[in-house]
């Protein structure tokens, strides 16, 4: 995935605001939310976080300059380095998408940050935190530790669409706590809009979202089941 | 064997639910990944686990873990200790790695 074909796909899907998140890095995020530019889409800079316990938590930021805030906190405590031949290139590219550079630290590793010091992170940066595909066997919150804690503040969880067998909107997701959206989950192209969530806002700002998410004020769709 | 001789014998540091250390060890179990140690973990089991976060006393609680032992030098979290004080439930540290103190436990005759 470049930032050119990301922006692609996701007009050709009619998507009105992306979420960029690598694994810990935000150094893409710009380069997405530039090559959006003459779209309109909403490109909102994230990251997603492998926790001390290698619980997934996507984290969604107001500012770029937050998220790279994030980032160099989650690196500070990622002691491996990539080895690209075993783990492939880790890019930072532009809006042209041009190769800018690489990522030094391996990506896939787990930070320092427990689960609660990493939401508590992520609030103190005014950001957004989600538990990531909660119904996958691997990275979970529940894979790893069997069950959502109490009190750690989560804003949302995010179910895949490997959940789900069928098309359509899926009102099972309406009750959960903390609220539940779906999204795809995308490694590739093919898979943007796979599952997305509707928000009912006035506009596509990072705090009409916000308000939309706490207040439930959203429907999922599976527009392509897992397999 | 019960929890105190093991960690007797093993040189283990005790650091939660000393109250409970005369529990009887009946088997042994190591994973990390709290969604499998609920569903496979036995009664009476002393877990092995790299996790530090404050979900294993709830899992070891519920299914009747004799003790956790965090292998490999890792140091659990505040909340975890505290939790598991508060739960009766032993936590022991253990500087080998999972596998080398399987190793020492099976010589026991605990497997």
């Amino acid at each position: 995935m470049t930032p050119v074909k990301i922006i692609k796909a996701a007009e050709s899907e009619n998507l009105n605001i992306i979420a960029v998140c690598d694994h810990n890095s935000a150094k893409n995020a710009g380069a997405v939310a530039k090559a959006a530019r003459q779209s309109g889409i909403t490109v909102i800079a994230g990251m997603e976080i492998c926790t001390r316990e290698e619980v997934h938590l996507v984290a969604l930021f107001k500012c770029l300059c937050d998220a790279l805030e994030m980032g160099d906190i989650i690196q500070r405590g990622l002691s491996e380095k990539n080895h690209p031949d075993i783990f492939g290139y880790q890019v930072i590219s532009d809006e042209n998408d041009m190769v800018t550079g690489q990522e030094d630290r391996l990506l896939i590793s787990a930070s320092l940050l427990s689960l609660e010091q990493a939401v508590q992170k992520i609030h103190s940066l005014g950001g957004i935190a989600v538990a990531a595909h909660v119904d996958r066997p691997v990275f979970s919150i529940v894979s790893q530790l069997g069950f959502i804690p109490d009190h750690i503040g989560l804003d949302g969880i995010e179910m895949s669409r490997h959940a789900f067998g069928t098309t359509g909107v899926h009102n099972l997701l309406d009750n959960t706590d903390p609220p539940c959206i779906l999204s795809s989950d995308a490694h590739f192209s093919r898979d943007i809009a796979a599952g997305y969530t509707v928000f009912d806002m006035r506009d596509t700002s990072f705090e009409s979202m916000r308000n939309a998410l706490s207040e439930r004020k959203f429907r999922c769709f599976v527009k392509r089941p897992g397999y | 064997m019960i929890v105190k001789e093991l960690a007797d014998r093993l040189e283990l540091e005790i650091h939660a639910g000393k109250e409970s250390i005369d529990r009887e060890i009946l088997c042994g179990y190591t994973g990390d990944l709290l969604s499998d140690v609920m569903a496979r973990i036995r009664p009476g089991a002393a877990w092995l686990t790299i996790q530090t976060h404050q979900n294993i006393v709830a899992v070891a609680v519920l299914r009747e873990a004799a003790c956790i032992i965090i292998t490999g030098g890792h140091v659990p979290d505040k909340e975890t200790l505290e939790r598991a004080e508060k739960e009766d439930m032993p936590v022991l540290l253990a500087k080998e790695n999972s596998f080398d103190l399987c190793v020492k436990i099976a010589e026991l005759g605990i497997f």
